[in-house]
């Protein structure tokens, strides 16, 4: 086993290992002209600069809620939608669907979030057919702070729910199709075959990717935000990437950028060993 | 011959409909774009929203087709994917391997796995590693330092825990040594896995742009997504007001759209032949008893 | 079952081979890394028996549409005419601080190095001695010496000049409006803002285009309050204004802002505005202008996009767009804020201080490049001109007596190696000396309006305004800038779209001095007074 193990550690080792000792630029003022040796050392400073202002606490909780909208929602639609696709019983039909819900994967967020504007801007397509129908007043989506959150998530299922399934359907292809066979024969209808058969045989690989989500729960997809967000909804939308980005990160304080990730990565991986030691509580396989 | 109850049909058509739904749903975006590319400015300019193009205009595309430099982004791009996939697959499959069953010391490595998949050192001294190992603009910067992708390796590696036991040790008990239990229990029954992480990583090249931007000196090694970052991002505020150009002017939402399409596009066909890996019935009839 | 995954194998193998070779072909020809200190007995690279001996100079910049190949027939001309082997490499604008960061950070700083603005990076840069002073070279040099002091003083650190700046005009964005739109409603020209106000509520309300439909309205408007529509100095975000205790203050919180987004919330309780301008980019609201939607934005003389005029043009074959005159302030002044007049700087590293010949190669071809051609001129009977341009028939075309630059001529003319821009930007004497109407626009309608615009900067503009705090250093202002211009303008957006009273203006400048406004405006009137 440790022939097949060596190479891949090896490369994690050089890329991945070696790399993390410059990390200590989060604790330096870090000079690209200086180089690591020559900065001075500062300690918590960059650290205490994420935190030097109050509104940095309703930034986190908007991160957080963002994050576990994210999770509740996007997280699951993805396993629903492969659990559909499956059950279709004629080929072609199902390759079909598959290749276009996998299309909006490939565009970026500045294509994404154009074409939400279009569509939902006060004279965007949406408010044009209220008018033509309902002879309704044009409703400014956009602008309305209770509605920002969950049109990110909204984007977010559009554009990878269909990408996301492709997991689930790998897991659901390696299903022994006698299982199926045997539950007809004892009756069992659609829904029960999926209930018994279908999701248990990916509840493994769900649980897999749910800590691995939450080790990331601190993103959330800094370029979607910045695009959407706008005066109007910036207390409800600001979030610690968009907020350290307001903190002038794009002046390339790499030492700031440094100390805000290695806060996430702290943050993330407390919470995956939370989750790890949950999933083995509940019987299941954690990651480690 | 399965028995279709009446509630098995009212299911398949429900769950066809919402799923027909959803495709056009996402679908019909594309279309959008698909027309502007094929638009003039000025019908560009007067329609919110065109379906279809009222004038096929093919300006934006013999732009940058004309432009041989996309044609090489191309290559270089295409290159990188195929050549990158192979090994992404061989270093992640083997390693993932390794780790799906238990020896001594397994779990701390997968534990480390972990953890680089959580902290990130950052551009400066990834970069300086890439330097210092002297790939800095070849094409093996852009494949060696995203070898292994930590998520891959541990969602790879659920997928070996889950081939049961039992075959693995059948193939013991014949006396096979564990590269021979790889290459014909293990491999033959992880196609869906190995089609669909061969896709992932084929993407994820296919797509990257950063590490082109940050490694590759020459334009004419730079991938196609920088060209396309190129095209598309132009339209900045400062950057059109300090343009002096003598030339064209830059790229119009036309040319964008085009530049979009046709960088989505060969990703987009290899699909259908990853496709046949998906089918179900792999499994059948490799546990007796 | 085992041939299959052996095939498959054999031909990845291929694959592979294929590209390790396609990378070692490459590599070889690819750009050398950028080295930092410099050997001065390098060897003559084209064998030819030289007087003066052969320079390896490297060399990295930004660009945004052409990006000239490191080895090409201009780099080969260079090797020529001045014994100088440039290295170039030139990378997206967008990205280009993150890149010259890790190849700074990697101890590899070029020879020659462009930096986009004078911001807190440069100036620490500067500090930490990673550039060279030029000071002792200005008057050296033809071109150098054209530079006014306005101009110098807004990068110079501690005193000293550490660049040379690229040509850039002082033109600022003027206001354009419907011409044909205010003719049909018998409207004049605005000459203020009240009568701009009522240009837009008009275009709103009396159908300017006589379509009998309810299409149109006044300001075109995007994100972060753009454009700023201001009529002059008085009005826009130059440091014009004084406080009570005769302190500069910024544009952005003074009089003359104030009266503007009145104006603009005015218009947008009538419907005058783009409805959702804060969540529209700069692209979207050219599209309400040049869509025949909205009647008043703004035009400049240079960087405009042609594709937008003539797409209205065919939409609306009558539509007439004006350049609406400077207004007269309240003080009596007319005229608008000089822009930086300098856009992008080039650097040469500090390592060089030990090679002042290689420097003299440096700053001589700098100098020609940036020497001043009248564009009557410019045709191949000027060798300078047709040199840089790389020739006639291969780097440029005369076509109606104009050059007009080739597809690809980025490569192939010398003038993107010369340590100044990919483009030539000559370092011109005036504004209109640049003639942008005929040189830069290509249809005979764009260059007529293009020429409106300058006619009226001509008239209108005799006295711009320079702006004191340029170069003034603030600290509060690099760590702090961003947030407070993002927490002014959306502030400021809430109160032209009616969320906010514009009657709390005065109360929304304090807050903004609370977040660290005051100590930017203490800092900034430090520096001015020490000018002085």
């Amino acid at each position: 086993m440790y022939a097949f193990v060596l190479p891949g550690l090896l490369y994690f080792l050089i890329y991945k290992y070696v790399p993390l000792i410059g990390a200590v630029i989060a604790f330096k003022d870090y000079s690209v002209f200086r180089g690591f040796q020559n900065s001075p050392w500062v300690g918590w400073k960059h650290f205490e600069r994420i935190f030097d202002n109050p509104e940095v606490i309703q930034v986190l909780i908007n991160t957080l809620v963002l994050s576990f909208l994210q999770i509740a929602f996007a997280f699951p639609a993805p396993i629903l939608l492969a659990v559909m696709l499956n059950e279709v019983r004629w080929e072609w039909l199902k390759r079909s669907l598959q290749s276009i819900v996998y299309l909006p994967h490939f565009l970026s967020w500045v294509v994404v979030v154009g074409l939400f504007t279009i569509f939902l801007r006060s004279e965007g397509l949406i408010n044009n057919m209220f008018g033509l129908w309902f002879g309704l007043d044009s409703i400014p989506f956009l602008q309305m702070p209770s509605l920002f959150k969950p049109l990110l998530v909204l984007e977010v299922i559009w554009k990878e729910t269909g990408w996301s399934t492709i997991i689930f359907l790998a897991a659901l292809a390696g299903v022994n199709p006698e299982l199926y066979e045997a539950a007809v024969a004892d009756g069992a209808g659609r829904l029960r075959r999926i209930w018994h058969i279908t999701l248990p045989a990916i509840r493994s690989t769900v649980v897999i990717l749910l800590i691995l989500r939450l080790g990331t729960v601190l993103d959330n997809g800094f370029e979607q935000v910045f695009l959407m967000l706008n005066p109007y909804v910036m207390d409800v939308g600001n979030v610690l990437d968009t907020y350290v980005y307001y903190k002038g990160i794009e002046q390339s304080n790499f030492s700031f950028a440094t100390a805000v990730g290695l806060f996430k990565s702290v943050v993330g991986l407390i919470l995956v060993v939370g989750a790890n030691q949950l999933a083995k509580k509940f019987g299941g396989e954690g990651i480690y | 011959m399965l028995y279709r109850s009446v509630t098995d049909r009212c299911f398949d058509a429900v769950n066809i409909l919402l799923l027909l739904v959803t495709a056009v749903l996402m679908f019909f975006p594309f279309l959008y774009i698909f027309s502007v590319s094929f638009s003039s400015m000025r019908d560009f300019l007067e329609n919110e929203f065109l379906l279809w193009p009222k004038e096929w205009v093919t300006d934006a595309y013999r732009y940058i087709l004309g432009n041989n430099r996309f044609i090489r982004s191309i290559w270089v791009s295409a290159v990188v994917t195929v050549g990158g996939t192979f090994l992404n697959l061989l270093f992640t499959v083997t390693m993932a391997y390794g780790l799906s069953r238990p020896f001594f010391g397994q779990r701390p490595l997968i534990f480390m796995v972990l953890f680089t998949f959580l902290f990130h050192a950052g551009i400066i001294p990834t970069y300086l590693i890439v330097k210092e190992t002297g790939l800095i603009d070849t094409l093996w910067a852009l494949i060696i330092p995203v070898l292994i992708s930590p998520w891959n390796l541990i969602v790879m590696r659920q997928f070996f825990r889950n081939i049961p036991e039992e075959l693995t040790e059948a193939a013991t008990v014949d006396g096979a040594n564990p590269f021979k239990i790889f290459s014909s229990v293990i491999l033959p029954l992880s196609k869906p896995a190995l089609a669909t992480f061969g896709l992932f990583y084929a993407v994820s090249h296919w797509n990257s742009y950063f590490t082109g931007l940050l490694y590759m000196n020459n334009p004419s090694k730079w991938p196609v997504q920088v060209l396309l970052r190129q095209i598309v991002i132009v339209n900045d505020n400062t950057a059109l007001l300090e343009q002096q150009g003598y030339v064209q002017a830059p790229p119009a939402e036309t040319i964008q759209m085009a530049a979009i399409l046709l960088a989505t596009v060969p990703i987009l066909i290899i699909y259908p032949f990853l496709q046949k890996h998906f089918a179900k019935g792999v499994m059948l009839g490799s546990v007796k008893g | 079952m085992m041939r299959q995954p052996l095939s498959i194998l054999r031909f990845f193998v291929l694959i592979c081979a294929i590209a390790v070779l396609f990378a070692g072909c490459t590599a070889g020809s690819g750009t050398q890394e950028p080295s930092k200190t410099t050997d001065p007995s390098s060897p003559s690279q084209t064998g030819q028996s030289s007087e003066g001996k052969m320079h390896d100079i490297s060399f990295m910049s930004y660009a945004y549409v052409r990006f000239p190949e490191p080895e090409s027939p201009g780099v080969e001309a260079i090797r020529q005419k001045f014994k100088a082997n440039v290295q170039s490499q030139y990378i997206l604008a967008s990205d280009f601080n993150t890149k010259l960061s890790v190849v700074m950070a990697s101890g590899a700083m070029p020879d020659v190095v462009h930096i986009m603005s004078a911001d807190a990076n440069y100036i620490k840069w500067a500090r930490e001695g990673a550039f060279l002073p030029l000071d002792d070279y200005i008057d050296q040099y033809e071109t150098f010496k054209l530079v006014p002091d306005a101009v110098w003083d807004q990068f110079r650190v501690d005193g000293k000049i550490y660049s040379i700046p690229m040509y850039s005009p002082t033109y600022v964005q003027s206001i354009t409006i419907r011409q044909d739109w205010l003719d049909r409603l018998g409207l004049k020209v605005p000459t203020n803002y009240e009568e701009l106000l009522q240009a837009a509520i008009a275009f709103t309300h009396d159908d300017p285009d006589g379509n009998g439909k309810d299409d149109t309205y006044g300001f075109a408007m995007a994100e972060k309050n753009s454009p700023e529509f201001s009529g002059g100095a008085y009005w826009s975000s130059a440091w014009y204004h004084k406080d009570a205790e005769g302190n500069y203050i910024p544009g952005m919180i003074g009089p003359g802002r104030r009266e503007v987004v009145e104006t603009l919330a005015k218009a947008y309780a009538e419907g005058a505005v783009t409805k959702d301008f804060a969540v529209l980019n700069w692209a979207q609201a050219n599209q309400e202008f040049y869509s025949g939607k909205a009647g008043i934005f703004i035009g400049i003389p240079n960087g405009m996009e042609e594709g937008y005029y003539m797409g209205l043009l065919e939409i609306n074959p009558e539509a007439v767009v004006t350049s609406i005159p400077y207004f007269v302030a309240p003080d009596g002044s007319q005229g608008s804020l000089l822009n930086q007049g300098y856009f992008g700087l080039t650097t040469l590293s500090s390592a060089l201080a030990d090679d002042p010949e290689k420097v003299e190669k440096i700053l001589t071809m700098l100098d020609y490049s940036r020497t001043f051609i009248p564009p009557e001129e410019r045709t191949p009977d000027n060798e300078h001109y047709d040199w840089l341009m790389g020739g006639v028939g291969v780097g440029y075309d005369m076509v109606d007596g104009r050059p007009v630059v080739r597809e690809g001529a980025e490569s192939i003319a010398p003038v993107g190696y010369m340590f100044a821009r990919e483009e030539w930007r000559p370092w011109a004497p005036s504004n209109e000396a640049n003639q942008y109407s005929q040189m830069v626009y290509k249809d005979p309608k764009m260059q007529a309006f293009i020429a409106k615009i300058e006619a009226m900067e001509k008239e209108y503009n005799k006295t711009p305004y320079a702006d004191p705090s340029r170069g003034v250093y603030s600290e509060t202002w690099a760590q702090q800038g961003l947030e407070l211009t993002n927490y002014l303008n959306g502030e400021i957006t809430k109160m032209i779209s009616g969320h906010r009273p514009v009657s709390e203006w005065d109360q929304m400048v304090q807050e903004w001095k609370d977040r660290g406004g005051a100590d930017y405006i203490k800092e900034i009137n430090e520096g001015i007074r020490a000018k002085q």
